[in-house]
């Protein structure tokens, strides 16, 4: 029961990054799915990151590292990054 | 081609040699030293020289012999610039005098808590600055920089001065520094980045340098923009034999876009190239626009 509540909690949680991503990189959410890379669905350049690293910091209330990131590639990885950020 | 590739120019032997001198005799004789040097590379480093005066040439109503004669000195100021710079970390530091024009700057952002952007460029030994301010200003100082450098020069001046007193933040093509810069930030820590070069591929800004239409980096002035920090131009200038001149700009605390902040730099560089000409150390076709990048 518990980890039901818990899972619906981080499907909100992602249903929120979706969000966020979709509305500030212009891209459909149908497109932000956890087998899509970051980098290419959202066509991020260097200038992006800055905007993603305080997009992220902003919604998501989390402190991230640059070794956090390393092996980040798609969608799938960022949500498991999160889980574990947010202690889910 | 690209303009800059982030490597020096030297072999480890070369290095090896620079730094026996440097430990084994008195500044002033590397000084003397250097005038060979200086000449050495003047004659046959043809690029920079040829950069170097058509750069003087945009802005500066001199004769060909005065502009020769100030490429020279170019040269000279930038040998001792590395000189000072291994000298500082070799424990040579006590022959160096500096004087700070608008300290209380730094310490108020210091004092403000929110870190501190600072913009800087190849103008001067920035180096020595980051040196000079660590500890004096506040306890970490950042610098972020193309971590280029042949590794076994690295190490060897690693290992014969102990390494600069700043912590580099390399630039990588990922999102790694960006999240070093903003962590770094919310430490209080002061993060020192140089605004004036800008890598084939990479975005950048158009705008007039000194009669010129030239290209800025955008990175610097869109992190300056978007991270909650306040931002200054700094820069250190060598202005006797053995002493430097550091200065730091009213800090911006208030949201200025990328272009706003890129502008008020300029103008800042502008004014301080047209104070020290002589030590403007960026050896490529400052003005080439022709890379087709953005």
């Amino acid at each position: 029961m518990y980890d039901n509540e818990e899972k619906i909690a981080f499907d909100k949680v992602i249903e929120g990054i979706r969000d966020f991503l979709s509305e500030e990189f212009e891209v459909d959410r149908s497109e932000i799915i956890p087998q899509n890379t970051l980098k290419e669905t959202l066509d991020l350049d260097s200038l992006d990151y800055v905007d993603l690293v305080v997009l992220i910091e902003e919604n998501l209330d989390i402190k991230l590292t640059g070794e956090d990131f390393k092996g980040i590639v798609t969608f799938g990885d960022f949500y498991d990054l999160v889980r574990v950020k947010l202690g889910h | 081609m690209s303009r800059w590739d982030g490597k020096t120019k030297g072999s480890l032997s070369g290095y090896k040699l620079f730094l026996f001198f440097i430990r084994h005799c008195s500044l002033s004789t590397v000084y003397a030293l250097l005038r060979v040097v200086t000449y050495y590379y003047f004659l046959f480093s043809a690029k920079p020289r040829k950069a170097l005066t058509g750069f003087y040439q945009t802005f500066l109503p001199l004769s060909k012999r005065e502009t020769r004669e100030l490429v020279r000195t170019n040269f000279y100021k930038f040998g001792q610039v590395l000189v000072d710079r291994a000298a500082f970390l070799t424990g040579k530091s006590a022959v160096y005098s500096h004087t700070f024009e608008n300290e209380q700057c730094l310490l108020d952002i210091r004092d403000a808590g929110k870190g501190g952007i600072l913009l800087s460029a190849h103008l001067g030994n920035w180096e020595t600055a980051g040196n000079l301010l660590n500890g004096r200003i506040t306890p970490d100082i950042n610098i972020v920089m193309l971590d280029a450098e042949v590794e076994n020069i690295k190490e060897l001046i690693e290992t014969s001065t102990g390494g600069p007193r700043f912590k580099v933040i390399p630039i990588k093509n990922d999102l790694t520094h960006v999240i070093s810069i903003r962590n770094a930030l919310r430490n209080n820590e002061f993060v020192a980045i140089h605004a004036d070069r800008y890598l084939d591929g990479s975005k950048f800004i158009e705008l007039d340098f000194l009669g010129k239409i030239a290209r800025f980096p955008l990175g610097p002035f869109v992190i300056a923009s978007k991270f909650d920090a306040p931002v200054t131009f700094v820069f250190a200038n060598k202005n006797g034999q053995y002493s430097y001149h550091l200065s730091a700009t009213l800090p911006i605390y208030n949201k200025l876009s990328p272009q706003e902040i890129a502008k008020a730099y300029v103008s800042t560089l502008e004014a301080k190239v047209r104070v020290y000409p002589d030590q403007w150390f960026n050896y490529f076709d400052f003005y080439d626009r022709t890379t087709t990048h953005n």
